[in-house]
């Protein structure tokens, strides 16, 4: 690559705020015409938004973007479109209703009001599309719900591609492919790139960055890093820079491990597993210990949370709990055991938002503060929901306030405290402080190590590396569905885990 | 893939098989079972009800398609029966007072659309809504009256009573329509769009696809419809009464799903709206031939509505988990 080559994309202090969650903070930087500039970072380090902005899907609050010396005047997808912008998402655009053909082409209803569509032309049109891709599973009037998840994500790509753009954004697009449909995508955007496309990649797979990408722009917490060149760019050069945050010492703490760990085992998954979905995972935790589990998007962590606790079904999977082996994975049979889930999506499950605070956290012990009769004592309620407040300074105006009008951090307090109140024997958090502001994060964090040492075994799932530095004795790292090792004490580094996180261990090994 | 044998999975995976199949079953147990069942005035009420009901229907498919649906279409064909029939009765010539009915329809429509594409109110709560208010307004123009002049000029009845080699202008006209929409569901491209609207929302929006606006044109298309099935009603009995239209919005919601819609939205056709709504008229017939207690109508209709949506939901979750969605 020379350096004289014309910017394409200027983007210029591009912020967007999101409740309390600054997504992006005057992110600046410049894509040239004609490279594959990848965009790396962690998981809500603003890949996303930041491509959703160009795309017109979301409006920045401040700054502005210039494509080809001309500023983009709106933010909407059909301007960008205009402007031949085409992007491929992170959660598919793929209509399942529809065949594969009108998939591959959505926008063949602009062609006129009365006329009629030449669906031979658009099918023939599609089987060349999949002819030139050497994509032979699918048939262009397939419908698309019948197409397999690698295969749908395949032919938005196929679509974005085809509508010949002068910038493509493709986020993640090889997170649902095999390594085989994934080497082939490469190989068509360096032709493409060849051809004069412009491309602004998005992807956890280091390899595939330092093989295709002419240069990469790293961001962390919504804040542009550095850009590197293809002669700067190494394994350790991009580990060190999506990691390399400066550490609070306050804010995350660093606790002693526990060295010796306690070779009793509280809590055992063995070989769980699902087609397409999850490799056999296993993992066990030890009596006393914070368990950490990390992955970068599309890893599996969710899911496998979410399996481990009957949430999914699953093909295979034996789960023990302090030596008893769970009959049925199900999610009653778990709160049955003492083993409760806390859900970081607070929006979609974990809180009744439009109860009061009280009924929230008196919903999982309706046993507790009900009479002989079934009634619920009020005033027995009011002591427990008080008294939690105060543990973990929930800041609300009333006991009657709803979860929908507090702060994301008091909504999560309320949650945590809700589960904790039932006395639970394991807890397992999923993304336990997504998208809070910094206080209550230390609060939450403070409070899982407080239960912690009273004993509660705790597993945690996290896409923030710090959070699950400073909580857990010993961390699993997942890679492309599979678990793909574990550090525990001191080898415990961002380095280490991130490494495990974006490098198949076989490849780390040696 | 063997051509052969997906064309036989193609024919039986449509989503208007299962109540095309049940429909002749009715019918072939209805031909040999019943003497008068070919009788011309059995086949005369059949196809006066099936023609407006089918009207409905296709505008309620449409709605389905989007994801939406419309609980007023049956207080809106009874407020355009009584206005024409007004209409009629103080001498405003045929045409005009058809056009007037038309405009309700329309109108009533329009407000939909709005309520539920641009405001973004639940279509459920919308409707509803819009149903008490226009039922109000028919009853208000009917006072205590059951029916309104019943002598409607020559030139209006025959909309209701004329025929063409035994089949009645309405169902003449309901076929028309069946043909156009078809033809626009399947290979137009703002027919396509309605699927890719009510299939999946979010993308459209990402595609750019202007759904309140299309929200707005279909809500207004099934008031026109309305209005055509209340008039070919009213001219058919001679008079107008507020009960015209009462319960339609069901039937016709009813008829959509046993016909292949969902009220996830994304798919149902025309021809499965036809063929719901003519086995929903079959049923009726059935009963009434068979001098079976009406009442009994309701629970198998009922029934089969529940089977026919319970097994597509098992086909639907049976085919994602084999693709590893769930
Ligand atoms: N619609 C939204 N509402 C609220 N917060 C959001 C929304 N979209 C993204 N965020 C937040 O913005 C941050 C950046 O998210 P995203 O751009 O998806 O990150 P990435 O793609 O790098 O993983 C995250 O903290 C995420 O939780
Ligand atoms: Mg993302």
């Amino acid at each position: 690559m020379n350096d004289m080559q014309d910017d394409l994309l200027k983007i210029k202090g591009i912020s967007k705020q999101y409740g309390v969650v600054k997504a992006l903070d005057e992110v600046s930087f410049s894509v040239r015409a004609g490279e594959i500039h990848a965009l790396l970072g962690e998981n809500g380090a603003g890949k996303s938004t930041l491509v959703k902005i160009i795309m017109g899907e979301e409006r920045p609050s401040a700054g502005s973007i210039e494509l080809d010396g001309k500023l983009m005047e709106e933010f909407h997808p059909n301007y960008s479109r205009g402007m031949g912008i085409q992007m491929v998402h992170q959660e598919l655009a793929v209509f399942e209703n529809m065949s594969v053909t009108e998939n591959l082409f959505p926008w063949m209803a602009d062609e006129g009001a009365v006329r009629s569509i030449k669906w031979e032309d658009y099918n023939s049109k599609a089987q060349e599309i999949l002819d030139s891709f050497e994509f032979r599973t699918v048939v262009p009037t397939q419908r698309m719900d019948t197409v397999n998840l690698a295969g749908q994500q395949m032919i938005e790509i196929l679509r974005c591609i085809y509508a010949n753009p002068k910038v493509l954004l493709l986020d993640e697009p090889t997170s649902g492919l095999n390594n085989e449909e994934a080497e082939r995508l490469m190989l068509t955007l360096k032709e493409l790139k060849a051809k004069g496309l412009t491309i602004i990649y998005i992807s956890h797979r280091l390899n595939e960055i330092l093989d295709y990408a002419d240069r990469v722009t790293v961001m962390r917490d919504g804040k542009f890093v550095c850009t590197l060149d293809k002669d700067e760019m190494n394994e350790q050069s991009l580990i060190n820079n999506m990691t390399g945050r400066e550490f609070s010492s306050t804010l995350y703490s660093r606790k002693t491990y526990k060295e010796t760990i306690n070779p009793d085992i509280m809590f055992e998954v063995k070989a769980l597993s699902k087609k397409k979905v999850l490799w056999s995972a296993s993992l066990k935790l030890f009596k006393g210990e914070v368990l950490g589990v990390f992955g970068l998007e599309g890893s599996g962590t969710d899911r496998l949370s979410r399996m481990m606790y009957g949430l999914e079904s699953v093909d295979e999977a034996d789960i023990w709990f302090e030596g008893i082996k769970i009959k049925r994975i199900t999610s009653a049979e778990m709160v049955k055991n003492g083993i409760l889930y806390l859900n970081g999506n607070r929006k979609y499950a974990g809180l009744l938002h439009d109860s009061s605070v009280m009924d929230n956290i008196s919903l999982p012990q309706l046993k507790t503060v009900s009479n002989k009769w079934t009634f619920i004592q009020t005033k027995k309620l009011a002591g427990i929901t008080k008294s939690f407040i105060e543990r973990f300074s929930i800041a609300i105006p009333s006991l009657k306030a709803c979860p929908r009008n507090l702060s994301g951090g008091n909504q999560q307090k309320v949650m945590l405290a809700t589960n904790i109140a039932t006395n639970p024997k394991l807890l397992i958090v999923n993304e336990p402080t997504r998208g809070i502001d910094v206080g209550a994060k230390v609060q939450i964090h403070n409070q899982l190590l407080n239960i912690a040492s009273e004993g509660v075994g705790i597993i945690v799932f996290s896409s923030e590396l710090p959070e699950l530095l400073s909580l857990s004795d010993r961390i699993i790292v997942m890679h492309e569905k599979r678990i793909n090792g574990e550090i525990s004490g001191k080898d415990m580094t961002e380095q280490s885990i991130m490494r495990l996180a974006s490098v198949r261990s076989e490849e780390v090994a040696v | 893939m063997k051509m052969s044998g997906l064309k036989l999975k193609n024919v039986i995976q449509r989503s208007e098989f299962a109540v095309i199949a049940i429909t002749i079953i009715l019918f072939v147990v209805l031909a040999t079972g019943s003497d008068i069942f070919f009788n011309v005035n059995n086949l005369n009420s059949l196809q006066t009800s099936i023609a407006p009901s089918a009207l409905v229907a296709f505008g309620m498919m449409l709605l389905l398609i989007l994801g939406v649906f419309d609980l007023s279409v049956g207080a809106t064909m009874a407020l355009v029966g009584i206005s024409v029939s007004t209409l009629l009765a103080s001498g405003v010539s045929v045409p005009l007072a058809v056009l007037g009915g038309f405009g309700i329809g329309v109108l009533v429509g329009f407000v939909n659309g709005i309520l539920v594409g641009v405001v973004g109110i639940n279509p459920l709560i919308a409707t509803i809504g819009i149903k008490f208010m226009v039922q109000g307004l028919a009853y208000m123009r009917m006072s205590n009256l059951y029916q309104v002049h019943p002598d409607f000029p020559a030139s209006f009845t025959i909309l209701g009573t004329g025929k063409l080699f035994g089949i009645y202008y309405q169902f003449l006209f309901m076929i028309v329509i069946l043909i156009i929409l078809s033809i626009f569901l399947k290979n137009n491209g703002i027919g396509r769009r309605l699927y890719y609207i009510g299939g999946n929302r979010n993308a459209s929006r990402l595609m750019g696809f202007n759904s309140k606006r299309m929200i707005i044109i279909i809500y207004i298309v099934i008031g026109l419809l309305a209005a055509a099935a209340a008039i070919f009603s009213i001219a058919r009995y001679g008079n107008a009464n507020r009960y015209l239209g009462s319960g339609i919005e069901m039937t016709a919601i009813i008829s959509c799903v046993l016909g292949g819609a969902s009220l996830s939205g994304g798919k149902g056709t025309a021809m499965g709206a036809l063929f719901g709504v003519i086995f929903m008229s079959l049923m009726t017939n059935f009963f009434n031939l068979f001098e079976v207690s009406s009442t009994w109508q309701d629970v198998v209709v009922g029934a089969i509505l529940i089977i026919v949506v319970a097994a597509d939901g098992y086909l639907t979750l049976k085919k994602n988990k084999e693709l590893g969605k769930i």
